[in-house]
This record gives C-alpha cells, structure tokens and sequence, in this order.
C-alpha cells in the first residue's frame, strides 16, 4: 500500500480528528495545534513513505504528531507564552465542548508530557508499548508518566470517583 | 464513572475548523505535483547529465577532481541518491526515513561516523565557490565537535557560517554554526550546542 493511494481529502477526512486532538492535547491551543497539523500533514506528502496497512500509517500520523513541533514547544517563548496564559485562565476554555464534565479540563491542565500519555492510552487506546514506539521512549517511562497522571488527575476530580 | 468514555465523549467534539483543512487539502494537492514536477525534472535532468558526461569522456577523458566544479558535485549527488534511496536529491532528501529532528541529527552523525568528506565548504552566505573549501585539518577538527554536539534550549547566538558537506557517497547535507558554539542542520530548528 502506497501512501499517494489515497487523497489529500481523503487522507484529512479519515485522519484528521486523530492528529488534531493529539496535536491539541500537546498544545492546548488552537492556533498551535493546526501549525502541527499543517506540517505532519505536508511531512507525509514529502516523505513519500509505503505503509504495509492502515495501523501503519496511523502508527507513523502519530509518532510524526508526538514529535512534531518539539522545537516550537521547548523555545523560551512557548514556555514564557505558556506560563503566562496559565495564570490568566483560571478557568479552563476548550473550544468545541459545549457541556462536560471537567475531564477533558482536568488533563488539559496537567503537563504535556502527561497529557500526551493520557490521551494516546485513553482516547487512541495505544497499549504501553505502543505509547512507548510513539513517544520513543521507554515503556517503564510510559507507566510511570501514566501512573502519575493518574494520580494527579484522581486529585483533580476528587468527589466525582471516576474509575481509571 | 468511567474516565476512559467521559474522555473519549469531550475529545469527539475537539474537532479542526472546516475552512483550515480545505486550505490544508489545497496545499497538499499543490505540493504533490510540486513533488511530481521535481521528479520528472529530476528524471530528465540525469538523462542529459548521463549523455553530458559521456561526450567529456569520449572528448577529454576523465577530468581531475579538482577541476570539477560545484554544479558538478550537485550533479553527482543527485544520481547517486537517486540511484541508491530512490529519492531525489532537489528534496534535499539525506537523511533517509528520519521523521523527526532528532532522526535526522543521529541521520548526521552516523553520515560523519561512517562516510568520508570529499569536500567541506564554510561560507558566510548559502552559496559556495572552490575558494570556500575548508582544509582537511580544520574540517577533522570540525567533525569532532559536530560528533560530540548536543541538543540544547538556547537561543542561537553569534554570528552565522553557512557550511555545506559533500561526501564521498554523494550525499551533501547543509547546516548552519552560530558563534563557534551552536549547530543547526538545514530544514531542522533544533540547535545543537557545540
């Protein structure tokens, strides 16, 4: 299966939702998460790649969402942009949610690298190793971001007793 | 409560705009035939650098290498990358499968481990004259620190040379040093300190 088997609007039509929200949950804003969109899309026009199958392609979408940007989001502006929109906004806005029940909030608020984890095993249901070929890192390193976010996420939501 | 569908339930309605992903599909679009256009310019250009090639030879022999000139060694490039990845050099396409910016820093580093540089070239703007070639001392002790480089936060700082290395594999890869101290390889903005 050749990557150009498909068309660009196809390709946004069956991709599209995945890499936003995962470039969304990285970025927590909207401007930033179509950049990454933007460029993991014009990456997988230019690299040209072969995919044996669906889960392939997806796989790569994914890892290339994870990792795309990193630049942006590590530059001293991001992180001042960043520290600064956290003390304005108490309360948490998340375009697209019309009524919730402040779970989304609540992972929007903890950090990314925890944010990412929770979003790639909860939402794209990626098993530990999985997160950990994406994320490329190790898989202890996975439990260990997801068992803390865990933690994090139960304080959080304390009264609601979600079950994780 | 189960936090996995409560999640899943406010991530459905986290959608991109319908206007952005129309321009994204336009762009793709041009930049698919952007790629074929290269391709078949590519193809065409090899064929009359091939022929170009065999008439110097039938002409004049084999040149010495240090009459050939930078279109040259381009030239080179192209056919070998095409021939040996099926990519084409006018992409600037060295660094293989590398997807990400670290990928392609480790795509660097074993390019310098593992292949020889025919010439090295440091100019203060991205265009390069025989007069720019760096001496075999100075590119060895360039090498080392490129080798030991690490990923860094800062700022790039300094002012910038352009460098531009050409293997003997035909590959040619581009990159930038800042102030002596920070490296940046071109179509990457990592910054790798020195």
């Amino acid at each position: 299966m050749k990557k150009t088997d498909i068309s660009a609007e196809e390709l946004l039509e069956k991709y599209s939702n995945m890499v936003y929200r995962l470039a969304y949950a990285r970025t927590g804003n909207v401007d930033d998460a179509q950049d990454i969109v933007q460029e993991v899309f014009l990456k997988y026009i230019k690299a040209n790649k072969e995919f044996h199958d669906e889960e392939h392609r997806k796989a790569w979408l994914l890892t290339v969402t994870a990792n795309t940007g990193n630049s942006m989001m590590k530059s001293a502006w991001f992180r001042h942009r960043a520290d600064f929109e956290e003390v304005e906004s108490e309360d948490y806005y998340t375009p697209g949610i019309q009524e919730n029940s402040g779970v989304y909030e609540a992972v929007q608020e903890l950090s990314e690298k925890y944010r990412v984890v929770i979003h790639l095993f909860y939402y794209e249901e990626l098993s530990i190793k999985e997160i950990s070929t994406v994320l490329k890192t190790s898989e202890n390193n996975v439990k260990s971001r997801l068992f803390r976010a865990r933690e994090m996420l139960k304080k959080k939501l304390e009264g609601a007793e979600y079950e994780f | 409560m189960n936090f996995k569908d409560s999640y899943k339930k406010e991530n459905e309605e986290i959608k991109p705009d319908a206007a952005f992903l129309n321009q994204l599909a336009g762009q793709m679009e041009r930049e698919k035939r952007m790629q074929r256009n290269r391709k078949k310019m590519i193809a065409s250009t090899g064929v009359v650098a091939a022929a170009a090639a065999m008439c110097v030879l039938v002409l004049h022999g084999v040149e010495p290498l240090a009459q050939r000139n930078e279109q040259d060694i381009q030239n080179k490039a192209e056919v070998v990358e095409t021939q040996t990845t099926g990519h084409s050099f006018g992409n600037r396409v060295w660094y293989g499968d590398a997807e990400t910016e670290e990928e392609m820093f480790q795509a660097f580093l074993t390019l310098l481990k593992e292949e020889k540089i025919e010439k090295l070239y440091c100019s203060d703007m991205e265009e390069y004259l025989d007069e720019d070639v760096v001496s075999e001392k100075e590119a060895d002790k360039l090498i080392k620190k490129l080798c030991s480089a690490e990923l860094t936060e800062a700022e790039a700082d300094g002012a910038c040379k352009h460098y531009m290395a050409v293997f003997e594999n035909g590959k040619i890869v581009k990159f930038e040093i800042y102030g002596d101290k920070y490296l940046k390889l071109k179509d990457s903005e990592a910054l790798y300190s020195l």
